[in-house]
């Protein structure tokens, strides 16, 4: 007992469950989109920061050159003065001429940044672990334009401007920042929005999964929650589930109902077996008396044998249990069958009448043998059930008609007499086991009531189906048709 | 005595009935439907009613109830093949007085059904007393003042019906209602010519008691010392 608890709980923490899942799927999701989104905004931060700081440096490399022009002295050297540019200290600069001369620097200006190049443009540069942005632009000087009658000298010089970057990844993560705080608080609540939506969903579900635990084979009664028959995906399942429920429930029915019905023949077979010996012995009686009540108790006991024997039969058809599952023929079957039971017609005073087989105009051959696939020894006592069966319930003088025939590739067995009929409301239930449509005189001919189910078992179990018409007076027609077996059609074709 | 056996089983009503004959010497009546139950037991005055449950044209318990909410008191013994006891509980509490199970004993009937018609009649002995008279029922021995006295089977069950009811005027009509069934080619001067050989025999054994003949009433056991 406590190996298969414990497998079941095994199995129990080794199922996945289908919130968990879900709202992991949905917050991965939501985590990727929070880290696409704030990679993106981190790149589009920077390129926006570097502008800002492209245009400054630009600016700044003007107001530096502006400086440059304002300078009198045409000369080698110019002086440049941080403080009257107005540009940060950290700045660096340097005003080289296209010769590669340092015209001058920023104080403090670290060589690697502000060396002469002869490539104009902006690029980030990387000095003792600080990133700068540095600026390399040719301007054209023009000196001396007092002297040389307002032309000037024409005298182009290289600006070298460089800022550092420190900053700008400071100000990004900050304007990211808030994107990425509010992303993460987010996410947050939405995960537990989730759960709790999915829990709220899922309800239902749980409600229609206790309802379903409350299902035994004692308790075969089912109704699916009104919340889940609410639901468009879990109405389907309800309903499925209430179907087979009550389809098990009828099944479980027809099967205590039989079970019932059963020890009721045979407890009432074995009461008439022991009433029988008991009436013998209840007084001292002469030899001849006493003969005649053993040989009663015989026949008596040939009843119970009988039913027995119908019984199981009936359970081996039903269990679909077949020794050899072989064609027989039909027409051969219907002469033996009838040959068989011709002393009992001529005893009850019926006439048994084989009536000419009927064909399909198509069909070339008469018929001499008609295969059906159902093994020879129930299709005899297919037969003679039903023929038994009109035999007994036709008066003295009348036929009984058996024909075969033919028809759209079926083969067809009728059975019919002119007896009593059966009502109209009992022709629904006379293939049920154990039922009788007239009263005990069914039982006074040695019927038990498993005749016509024992016959309905055989048909199915050979692919066919059975059923009776009747007019009440007038007489009743049982009408098999079953398939030609499969030999036969592949002879034929 | 007059009992009906409601069973759909030929040959287990026969046999039924055979028994309730020759064991007690009941009459006896047997229908094998409910139908033809019903339409018996109310035309015909029972003693006692053996009723199968399982019937076809409507089931026994139908009958039943059907019966009793007609006001019919007879009692009745249920022959079901389900010894289900809810279904028993079922079945007394709709005014069966007994009930057996198939397959069952034909002496154990026959001493139930004597049971529950002895117990409707208000006497639980199995001895019926009037004055000097005495007769075991089961035994089918009658005796005055301790001498037996030799009754046919007959005349035997005219006096159970008559020791059953002492002093109460009972009509030939009664008589040959409760102690003869269908099988008997019965009319009153029967009965009339039984009850003059038990007065005579009566006689013989001075038993105190007399049947009187009331005319154009009935019979009645009287002692003839009052």
């Amino acid at each position: 007992m406590s190996e298969v608890f414990g497998r079941q709980r095994l199995h129990h923490s080794s199922q996945r469950s289908l919130v968990r899942q879900a709202v992991l799927g949905i917050v991965l999701a939501e985590l990727v989109c929070m880290v696409a989104l704030t990679c993106v905004s981190i790149w589009h931060e920077r390129r926006v920061r570097l502008h800002a700081v492209d245009v400054a440096v630009e600016g700044r490399a003007d107001s530096l050159f502006g400086a440059v022009q304002d300078e009198e002295d045409a000369g080698a050297h110019v002086q440049l003065d941080p403080r009257e540019m107005q540009v940060p200290a950290e700045d660096a600069f340097a005003v080289y001429d296209l010769d590669g001369r340092r015209l001058g620097t920023s104080l403090q200006a670290p060589e690697p940044l502000i060396a002469f190049s002869g490539q104009s443009g902006l690029r980030t540069e990387r000095w003792r672990g600080r990133q700068f942005r540095v600026l390399h632009r040719t301007n054209l000087r023009i000196i001396d334009r007092a002297e040389s009658s307002g032309v000037g000298l024409r005298r182009p010089v290289l600006i070298v401007y460089a800022t550092p970057l420190d900053g700008i990844w400071r100000d990004i993560f900050r304007g990211v920042g808030f994107y990425l705080v509010a992303g993460l608080l987010l996410l947050g609540g939405t995960t537990i929005f989730i759960v709790a939506l999915m829990r709220r969903v899922l309800q239902p579900l749980g409600k229609l999964a206790d309802a379903a635990k409350a299902v035994s084979p004692g308790q075969l009664h089912f109704s699916a929650p009104v919340q889940a028959l609410q639901l468009a995906e879990l109405r389907p399942l309800g309903l499925a589930l209430m179907a087979m429920v009550t389809g098990l429930r009828e099944a479980f029915d027809r099967e205590h109902q039989f079970l019932g019905d059963a020890a009721h023949e045979l407890k009432t077979a074995v009461a008439v077996v022991r009433s029988s010996l008991q009436v013998t012995l209840l007084r001292p009686r002469s030899p001849e008396e006493y003969r005649g009540g053993l040989q009663r108790a015989v026949q008596d006991n040939k009843r119970v044998e009988d039913l027995i024997a119908r019984m199981l039969l009936m359970a081996r058809l039903e269990e679909g249990v077949r020794g050899t599952q072989r064609a027989a023929d039909i027409v051969a079957a219907v002469s033996t069958s009838l040959e068989a039971i011709s002393p009992f017609a001529q005893s009850a005073g019926v006439q048994l009448m084989q009536v000419p087989p009927c064909v399909e105009p198509q069909a070339a051959s008469p018929l001499r043998c008609l295969l059906v696939p159902v093994a020879e020894e129930d299709l005899g006592i297919l037969i003679r059930n039903l023929v038994n069966n009109a035999v007994e319930h036709s008066g003295a003088g009348s036929i009984v008609r058996v024909a075969i025939g033919l028809l759209h590739q079926r083969i067809q067995l009728s059975v019919t007499d002119e007896g009593s009929g059966i009502p109209e409301e009992a022709l629904p239930y006379i293939f049920e086991r154990f039922y009788r449509a007239d009263s005990s005189r069914a039982r006074g001919t040695g019927g038990v009531g498993l005749g016509l189910s024992i016959a309905r078992a055989i048909v199915e179990g050979g692919g066919g189906t059975i059923v009776a018409r009747s007019r009440p007076g007038a007489g009743t027609e049982m009408i098999v048709s079953l398939p030609q077996a499969a030999e036969a059609q592949a002879e034929t074709h | 005595m007059r009992v009906l056996v409601v069973e759909d089983e030929p040959r287990l009503a026969e046999n039924v009935a055979r028994a309730l004959r020759e064991g007690p010497q009941y009459a006896v009546d047997v229908a094998f439907d409910a139908e033809e139950a019903c339409l018996l037991w109310e035309t015909c005055s029972y003693d006692g009613v053996v009723l199968d449950l399982m019937l076809p044209s409507g089931s026994g318990a139908e009958v039943l109830t059907g019966m009793r909410s007609k006001g019919a008191t007879t009692p009745v013994l249920v022959l079901t093949a389900v010894s289900d006891t809810r279904r028993v509980i079922e079945l007394l509490n709709l005014g069966a007085d007994d009930y057996m199970s198939k397959p069952f004993d034909l002496g154990e009937l026959i001493a139930r059904v004597r049971a529950i018609i002895r117990r409707s009649r208000g006497a639980c002995e199995p001895v019926l007393r009037y004055g000097s008279l005495l007769i075991h029922i089961a035994e089918h021995r009658v005796s005055a003042n301790g001498v037996r006295v030799e009754f046919s089977p007959t005349e035997h069950r005219i006096l159970e019906y008559l020791m059953f009811r002492p002093r109460v005027v009972v009509s030939a009509r009664e008589l040959s209602e409760h102690l003869f069934d269908f099988t008997w080619e019965s009319h009153s001067n029967v009965v009339e010519v039984h009850i003059s050989n038990m007065r005579r025999k009566l006689r013989q054994v001075d038993s105190g008691t007399t049947i009187e003949n009331i005319r154009g009433c009935g019979y009645r056991l009287r002692a003839t010392a009052e």
